[in-house]
């Protein structure tokens, strides 16, 4: 589905990513950690063509969509929820949602079912929701994209665990979906590594594990080499 | 909606908006019918505000709900008011088709100007927005044997609307007419911008590169509110040479331009009133500020928008607004 071969990219003259491979089938999952700084957010970037490519290719199903602009890729079924939310704050929940619709399976009634929360604010304005409730609008707002792949930036990152939980539970509702590929870029390592069955880890944009997610968390000398302390101190569930 | 009226239906703003509103928006349209008949000496006045709230509406489009800032828009004004003249002179002077004629080709140079300028934002936009009204003002006043050139355009005359209605000396016909036409794009523009067209617009406004992500084609969309904008502008022109019987070359000027951004600005943009706020504020204060002092008015009227820039920075509409919210917080307490 997803195929990265060689990929060096960044933003103007910064080179961040290095010859970065990766690929992804159908329905997959895919955990992306690294330390802070390590180009974890540029990858996804790049893949939404938010960066420029310097080097590589990028192949999304039969096709290659180096070259394609940012709306043609998220047209051709890829979903990307950013680490900053992005959710308008002029517009309610419900336009929120429905300005980013596209036929398919996924529809309003379909999101709020995955996330009550926001059925209950859906006359609220973007900015009158809780940071939790902006996470969820804004993996609704992809969501409602019905894409093949969703991109998911650091989705849990400064919510409250309670929070955590409730998206949690609805990432295992969409991996039980089971045709939407996922790949999930994740400072809370045993979350990620508990969610994906395969993972790679980044250090200065390059790809330095790819792999079976069991296998790093059953070697933490390992994982402290590639993660360092600071992805041991986030580790939860 | 089965008890409701056509005409109200029409009349009310969308679902969700709240009832002090809703009335609030039936008693404007409702008070602007009664002009003519309360204050006849004012009906004239009264027409060029309708027809300036309905160019500060068509740029709001831009500058309020989509986030293009011009310093152009009189050019696509200007066009409609020249092209509704000239076509007066020299092949129809039927009201409705020289206004349909009017917004078409501001709509057609809006889609020209917009397919290059909308390439870029900010700062280059505004300049290339400037540089293209610069170039129809003065191609205006070159072709000066079909344009009038700094004359004007003269003995512009129109047959009675729908063949009945004459255009009075008291102003009533074109006042009604120009109202009905606002009222029609304020419908049209209303709709719009409660569209989820109108929310992507909004969208780009607040982040494109967002907008970009859930595969919004931003150019397209930008250009679509552009030509859009564009028309309704060329339908005020019309409207102006209609009404007035006149087309002046100071209808492409940089000053109209920057004159409807104020106006704008003064009511709050990106509001959909703010226009039928900002433009009877601006025209009365020039008036008053006139009278006062007409060597140096201009030095008032920069007074006001310092003070209302600075310390009213969403207009009177956002000041309202914030004061309502205030007053809702402090009764909660």
């Amino acid at each position: 589905m997803l195929r990265l071969e060689g990929v060096t990219a960044g933003y103007g003259h910064t080179v961040i990513l290095e010859g970065v491979d990766l690929s992804l089938p159908p329905g997959g999952l895919l955990a992306v950690l690294g330390r802070n700084g390590v180009g974890k957010s540029t990858l996804m970037k790049t893949i939404v063509g938010q960066t420029r490519l310097r080097q590589g290719d990028i192949r999304f199903g039969s096709e290659t969509i180096s070259g394609q602009p940012s709306y043609r890729r998220s047209r051709m079924g890829i979903g990307y929820v950013p680490q900053t939310r992005d959710v308008f704050p002029s517009l309610t929940v419900e336009e929120n949602l429905r300005i980013a619709a596209r036929p398919g399976k996924w529809t309003i009634e379909r999101v709020f079912e995955l996330f009550p929360n926001l059925s209950a604010r859906r006359g609220n304005k973007g900015t009158e929701i809780s940071g939790g409730e902006q996470q969820m609008l804004s993996i609704g707002r992809a969501l409602m994209g019905n894409p093949s792949l969703l991109l998911l930036d650091e989705p849990m990152e400064g919510l409250a665990p309670v929070i955590v939980e409730q998206l949690l539970e609805a990432f295992h509702a969409l991996r039980r979906d089971g045709d939407l590929a996922l790949i999930l870029v994740e400072q809370y390592v045993n979350l990620a590594l508990n969610f994906s069955p395969t993972t790679i880890v980044l250090d200065r944009g390059r790809v330095v594990f790819s792999g079976d997610s069991e296998r790093l968390r059953n070697d933490q000398v390992l994982m402290a080499d590639l993660i360092g302390a600071g992805g041991q101190s986030k580790a939860r569930h | 909606m089965t008890d409701r009226s056509t005409a109200a239906i029409l009349l009310l703003p969308p679902d969700g908006v709240s009832g002090t509103r809703k009335a609030l928006s039936m008693s404007l349209w409702l008070a602007a019918l009664a002009i003519p008949t309360l204050v006849p000496g004012y009906t004239p006045l009264a027409n060029q505000m309708v027809v300036m709230i309905l160019f500060a509406l068509s740029l709001d489009l831009l500058v309020g709900f989509t986030g293009i800032v011009t310093l152009g828009h009189a050019a696509l004004f200007g066009t409609g008011a020249y092209t509704a003249g000239i076509l007066a002179l020299r092949l129809t002077n039927d009201p409705l088709i020289t206004a349909l004629c009017g917004m078409a080709a501001a709509a057609l140079v809006g889609l020209v100007t917009g397919s290059c300028m909308l390439r870029t934002k900010g700062l280059a936009f505004l300049v290339l927005s400037l540089a293209a009204a610069f170039m129809l003002h003065e191609l205006a006043n070159m072709a000066s044997s079909v344009t009038g050139g700094d004359d004007g355009l003269q003995g512009v005359s129109f047959s009675p609307l729908l063949g009945v209605f004459e255009f009075d000396f008291r102003g009533h016909t074109a006042f009604y007419y120009s109202l009905a036409c606002l009222f029609a794009a304020f419908l049209l523009v209303r709709r719009v911008v409660n569209s989820p067209f109108g929310w992507s617009l909004r969208g780009i406004r607040e982040n494109d590169g967002r907008m970009r992500a859930i595969g919004c084609p931003i150019y397209a969309r930008r250009l679509a509110a552009y030509v859009m904008s564009s028309a309704l502008a060329g339908l005020a022109g019309a409207l102006q040479a209609q009404t007035t019987q006149f087309v002046a070359l100071n209808s492409l000027s940089l000053e109209l331009s920057g004159d409807v951004l104020i106006m704008l600005i003064l009511g709050g943009s990106g509001r959909l009133y703010g226009a039928f706020v900002g433009v009877p504020l601006f025209m009365f204060a020039q008036d008053l500020l006139a009278k006062e002092d007409p060597a140096n008015w201009y030095l008032g009227q920069g007074l006001i928008l310092m003070v209302m820039t600075l310390f009213v920075p969403g207009g009177v509409l956002g000041l309202v607004e914030r004061l309502r919210r205030n007053l809702g917080r402090g009764g909660r307490r």
